[in-house]
């Protein structure tokens, strides 16, 4: 064929018409194939482009790559609706009835597990239930002053870098431990009173094999006439006892946390290092006051043990990453 | 912060101490203990070398052969480097010594260069780990005076390694005076029972000693040309000042590189580097003025004016604004006080006359400054947790004690300046033995309290009183600031110092009383007992999500929490609902697994708030949240199976996946206690879901969750089949709590009926069974089991035969055969109405 204006003009309605017609995404794509592919109508056009003069080849050469463009645009945009409506129609004809009542029981033939932080937290709460406390919820967001001031951090106090803050966008902030609990209890429970509270935190770091910007806390407290370091040390010890099954090595090393005075970290010797595991000391005269609390009759302690880290010693998992992977080759290994 | 041990001795005598007791000291009484490491290992090897001549390498051009003697043994190594020539004095390190290089640690080696072998190698201040010196080997003629002969060992010269403490700056929060060897030395001689070495103390100005200091440092009574004012509200507490001239620039002295380098502070110049090394000395931030480059003479600390422009030192040019604090000179701003020193009065190469400003200021403001500006220095640190302004003019007189060392021709231009804008008052603290121990638990003597506190420089005055002792317990300027302020920060200092080990486990007494029962935890653990049973795993997604994604996915972000500061920028916004990190957990594990069973007890939150949910008593710790949280469960469910035929299949519609799924909705229903559960299309299915497999749960009219197999394409790399459900687990629970009451048994056995009914394909069983029910006799109604569901011929196209088997009876006796066929009656003329047909 003699290449010219007219005869790519009609050749590219030609297609177009086929473009429009054609009624299946297959369809669709055997057109492109057929016209714009390798050895396609419209491809073979181009070719004959070499033996025209410049001047042609400059004016036909646009036209052709003007239509090619369009023609493309064209195929596509068919495509598209006829998947579209393909996929649709599928999934008229899979509709099912969802009223119908269900026989056939779900049997699975798979070993399903509960995860590992669930067990740990669990067995705590029951230790603790046992020892007279309350298990308590509260909010992962937070309002700034269950966080910071209750506890005794007001806002230029340089313990609020201790913890990077995730900050909404609402002034509000993600609780950085389960501290919080301590004033959202004191405030509901007149003392005397014991309490535990498990849940998320979470701090403003970049995650990596030891530190997750998300992680679980468990924080507890105990209210009374009369509490000393004598006494924490006891539930502490216990706590422990219960938890790995037999004596552990501790020490006790200062610490330092607006809410508590004296405060301390107690560490436990594990796999030949000392590991740092419960924050700890007697609950500031300030924490009590700011709900109320006459801190010359009543006195307490507090602690703030690193779940996410209980549990990674107990089972020597070397990732924190992995408590929030999702993994099912990771969950499926505690049974 | 790291600290020297070399340093420390120069206050507290630790030699005999091994280095292990040494952090194990500081771990369990004073500061928590980052890590600890070695500096100038090399110096352990190393000896001096003479260079006896110094030869062309035979092939490369830029290397030399260098004969050197080390004394009792001559030997010839290679060296690069320009300033390597004959009579020179430097160190020669041996194989086996590992040294600092670019790439980390390398170990000597015996190594061929270019056919030449070289066994060990001339070392450069920065490769015998002293100092960043890296431009040549090591001169000794600069350091020594008298040139030490060659073989004699390095460690001779310059000590061994010294051993590095990094200490968490974390746990220094609330010291201020622990930040500078001497205060930790001080701190460590209270815990060794020793006196210090050198006593700093009395130089704090408001002894006698001190006193006579500021008259007399600059040579007489004559005062300074500078002036210094503190404007009211600058927030400053104290600013002293001193001229010094007819200085040189030059390098510091090795040993003060050697102890900056080994603390990992920068080294720079003389003059740059004395008030670095003043700063970790004594702790109080020291900042040095070119005199030539200052304005005037009147110092002053002021208010910055809104829109004042300062370049400070790192090259960054501040635009300040009204809340700042600057330190002016002749009214124009030279430093932003606290922080950073401006550029245009600094120390350069050829800085010749210093004004040293030694100031203290408030911690609120220099907390502000330096998080408006985005700029935290070693100065600002120091400042923040609250500086004794008691320490201002000792660290000058250290400066120019240091610098008359190496240069003895520097004169001091009068006395010092000094604007003390209030002492603060002493502090003192009553103090009762018995309530030590007390709050401690432990059996402490009177004695002994007096001793620990005594060894921290706590002033002790005995109250007048019978048995326990109790005292006026005057506190230390430096700890006087923020850290002690009542008693129990004084049982804090017994008990570390004691040993909270010493402390005796105590079993309390206390009152025995019913612990409310956490029922929503326990409920969650039920249900998480039932699907592990069911073969699921149970899983954790984190809280954080894509909005773009999750509103593609089908849900309004509009009332999400948001986050200001998000780890991962794209992951900004809090999870409205488990789905979407469910479908990505199933997406995570299709690679690796055939069956997927997953489910995760979490949370969503929300700004908006419905009533129904606040007032659920699992709420009771929420109150005033800034967010609804709704305690969610949710599972995903991935059979492996082929699950695409829908109606084609010629089995039982319900053998597919979303019943298996819905039958474990209904368990998990039932583990509430409720068999009542109901499943109705969603009208409007969100865009994850198959928007024919989709349902909203109903129990007792309420909608509970949604359950819907995932619509096909929707999620990436998920190519099966899957379905998923979502629970609200607070509802669930407050359903399962309402009153169950006893119904009755039957003794008598129930009567069956079969009919097959022709329905258009859209119309649900749901609406058979209303229909049936309605009815007089649908009282009798006991069940309604469906036994198949035909499609094609005779049929129509678009019409089903669903054949439903009843369960019919009564409590007070068997169904007759003329009140069964009445009831079929009605179940048949209950049918008709419907507009359906009856199949034969």
């Amino acid at each position: 064929m003699l290449l010219s204006e007219s005869s790519i003009l009609e050749l590219g309605k030609r297609i177009e018409l086929e473009i429009s017609a054609c009624s299946s995404s297959e369809e669709c794509e055997e057109i492109r194939v057929r016209s714009l592919g390798k050895k396609g109508e419209f491809t073979a056009l181009l070719k004959d482009l070499a033996s025209l003069s410049p001047e042609e080849k400059r004016t036909l050469g646009g036209l052709l790559n003007q239509i090619k463009t369009g023609l493309e645009r064209s195929i596509d945009q068919r495509k598209g609706e006829l998947l579209r409506a393909e996929t649709d129609a599928r999934l008229i004809a899979e509709r099912i009835d969802v009223t119908l009542p269900v026989r056939a029981p779900l049997l699975l033939n798979l070993p399903g597990s509960l995860h590992p932080l669930i067990c740990v937290q669990r067995e705590l709460e029951q230790v603790f239930r046992g020892l007279g406390f309350t298990v308590v919820d509260g909010p992962e967001v937070e309002r700034e002053y269950y966080n910071f001031e209750a506890l005794n951090i007001p806002a230029s106090h340089p313990a609020r870098d201790m913890q990077d803050t995730f900050w909404s966008t609402a002034g509000d902030l993600l609780r950085t431990h389960t501290s919080t609990m301590q004033v959202r209890s004191l405030e509901r429970i007149p003392p005397p009173l014991r309490i535990v509270a498990p849940g998320r935190v979470f701090r403003y770091e970049r995650s990596d094999a030891t530190h997750g910007h998300t992680f679980f806390q468990m924080e507890g407290m105990m209210i009374d006439r009369h509490v000393s370091i004598g006494h924490l040390l006891y539930f502490m010890r216990t706590l422990l006892r219960e938890i790995f099954g037999s004596e552990q090595k501790i020490r006790l090393r200062p610490g330092y946390f607006p809410f508590v005075e004296p405060g301390f970290e107690l560490d436990i010797w594990f796999q030949g290092r000392w590991m740092e595991l419960l924050p700890c000391g007697l609950v500031h005269p300030e924490v009590l006051r700011s709900t109320g609390i006459d801190p010359n009759e009543w006195q307490g302690f507090a602690f703030g043990l690193g779940l996410s880290r209980l549990v990674m010693s107990r089972y020597q998992i070397d990732d924190i990453r992995h408590l929030e992977s999702g993994e099912l080759r990771f969950l499926r290994q505690f049974s | 912060m790291k600290l020297s041990r070399d340093w420390l001795s120069d206050y507290v005598d630790l030699s005999g101490l091994p280095e292990a007791e040494l952090r194990e000291l500081i771990t369990t009484k004073i500061a928590e203990v980052d890590g600890t490491t070695h500096v100038g290992l090399p110096l352990e090897s190393a000896v001096v070398a003479k260079v006896l001549e110094v030869s062309p390498h035979p092939k490369r051009d830029k290397l030399k052969l260098a004969k050197l003697s080390l004394g009792e043994s001559e030997i010839t190594v290679v060296c690069g480097a320009a300033n390597c020539s004959a009579g020179m004095f430097t160190a020669y390190v041996p194989v086996g010594t590992v040294i600092p290089s670019d790439k980390g640690p390398l170990e000597v080696g015996e190594r061929e260069i270019a056919g030449v072998v070289s066994r060990g190698l001339l070392a450069s201040p920065y490769e015998l780990d002293i100092a960043p010196d890296h431009s040549g080997i090591i001169d000794l003629s600069l350091y020594f005076k008298d040139l030490p002969s060659a073989g004699t060992p390095l460690r001779e010269l310059f000590g061994g390694a010294d051993f590095i403490i990094d200490v968490d700056n974390k746990s220094l929060t609330h010291r201020p005076d622990l930040w500078s060897h001497f205060g930790f030395a001080r701190e460590l001689a209270a815990v060794l029972h020793q006196p210090l070495k050198r006593e700093l103390d009395q130089w704090a100005d408001d002894s006698a000693e001190g006193l006579e200091l500021l008259n007399t440092l600059g040579g007489g009574q004559k005062a300074g040309r500078f002036s210094i004012t503190v404007t009211e509200g600058s927030k400053c507490l104290r600013m002293s000042g001193i001229e010094l001239s007819g200085l040189k620039q030059g390098p510091s002295p090795l040993w003060m590189q050697r102890r900056l380098f080994s603390i990992g502070s920068g080294v720079k110049n003389l003059l740059v580097d004395v008030t670095n090394y003043v700063m970790n000395d004594l702790g109080q931030p020291v900042h040095g003025y070119d005199v030539s480059r200052l304005p005037g003479s009147d110092f002053s600390v002021r208010l910055a004016s809104e829109g004042e422009l300062l370049k400070t030192l790192d090259g960054e040019e501040r635009t300040l604004s009204g809340s700042d604090v600057v330190i002016a000179c002749s009214e124009k701003a030279v430093a932003l006080a606290g922080v950073i020193g401006g550029e245009a009065t600094s120390i350069t190469e050829a800085t010749t006359g210093l004004f040293i400003e030694s100031a203290c200021f408030d911690p609120a403001l220099v907390r502000h400054t330096t998080k408006r500006h985005g700029v935290r220095t070693d100065a600002s640190n120091r400042f923040e947790k609250n500086q004794s302004p008691y320490l201002t003019v000792y660290p000058l007189h250290r400066i120019v004690q240091l610098l008359q060392e190496v240069q003895p021709e520097l004169r001091v231009e009068g006395s010092v300046s000094d604007f003390f804008v209030k002492r603060p008052e002493p502090l003192s603290i009553v103090l009762h033995s018995d309530y030590v121990r007390k709050r401690l638990g432990a059996e402490l003597a009177d004695s002994e309290i007096e001793s620990i506190l005594g060894s921290l420089s706590f002033g002790l005055r005995q109250l007048p009183g019978e048995g326990a002792r109790s005292w006026q317990v005057s506190v230390p300027h430096y700890r006087a600031t923020k850290d002690i302020s009542i008693a129990d920060d004084l049982v804090e200092e017994v008990g570390r110092m004691y040993g909270y080990e010493r402390v005796p486990e105590e079993i309390p007494l206390i009152a025995a009383a019913v612990t409310p029962k956490a029922s929503l935890k326990e409920f969650e653990y039920s249900l998480s007992e039932l699907l592990r049973g069911a073969g699921f795993s149970e899983t954790y997604t984190h809280s954080f999500v894509n909005p773009a994604r999750t509103e593609a996915l089908g849900y309004s972000m509009n009332s999400a929490v948001t986050l200001r500061n998000a780890v991962d920028t794209d992951e900004n916004a809090m999870r409205v609902s488990l789905v979407p990190g469910m479908l990505s957990a199933l997406e995570r594990n299709v690679k690796f697994e055939q069956q997927i069973a997953i489910f995760e007890l979490g949370r969503s939150y929300s700004l908006s708030r419905s009533e129904r949910h606040q007032g659920l008593q699992s709420r009771d710790h929420h109150k005033n949240a800034p967010a609804e949280e709704r305690r969610l469960l949710a599972f995903g469910y991935v059979s492996g199976r082929d699950n695409s035929g829908g109606t084609t299949v010629p089995q039982l519609d319900t053998d597919g996946d979303f019943y298996a799924a819905a039958n474990l909705v209904q368990r998990i229903c039932r583990a509430a206690c409720r068999s009542d559960v109901r499943f109705t299309p969603l009208k409007n299915p969100r865009q994850w879901m198959h928007p024919y497999r989709a349902a909203e749960i109903f129990l007792a009219g309420e909608c509970i969750g949604e359950i819907a197999e995932v619509r096909p394409g929707i999620v990436d790399g998920l190519k099966t089949r899957a379905v998923v459900a979502e629970l609200d687990c607070e509802l669930l629970l407050e359903r399962s709590l309402e009153p169950q009451l006893f119904t009755g048994v039957s003794r008598f056995p129930d009567s069956f009926f079969e009919l097959s009914v022709v329905m258009p394909e859209d119309d649900l069983f749901e609406t058979l069974r209303g229909a049936l029910s309605a009815v007089g006799a649908g009282a009798l109604i006991r069940g309604i089991e469906v036994i198949s569901i035909y499609r094609g011929k005779p049929l129509l196209d678009g019409q089903k035969s669903v054949s439903v088997r009843l369960s019919l009876g009564k409590r007070d006796g068997t169904l007759s055969r003329e009140e069964l066929s009445a009831a079929q009656e009605e179940f048949m003329s209950a049918v008709s109405k419907s507009g359906y047909s009856l199949r034969q």
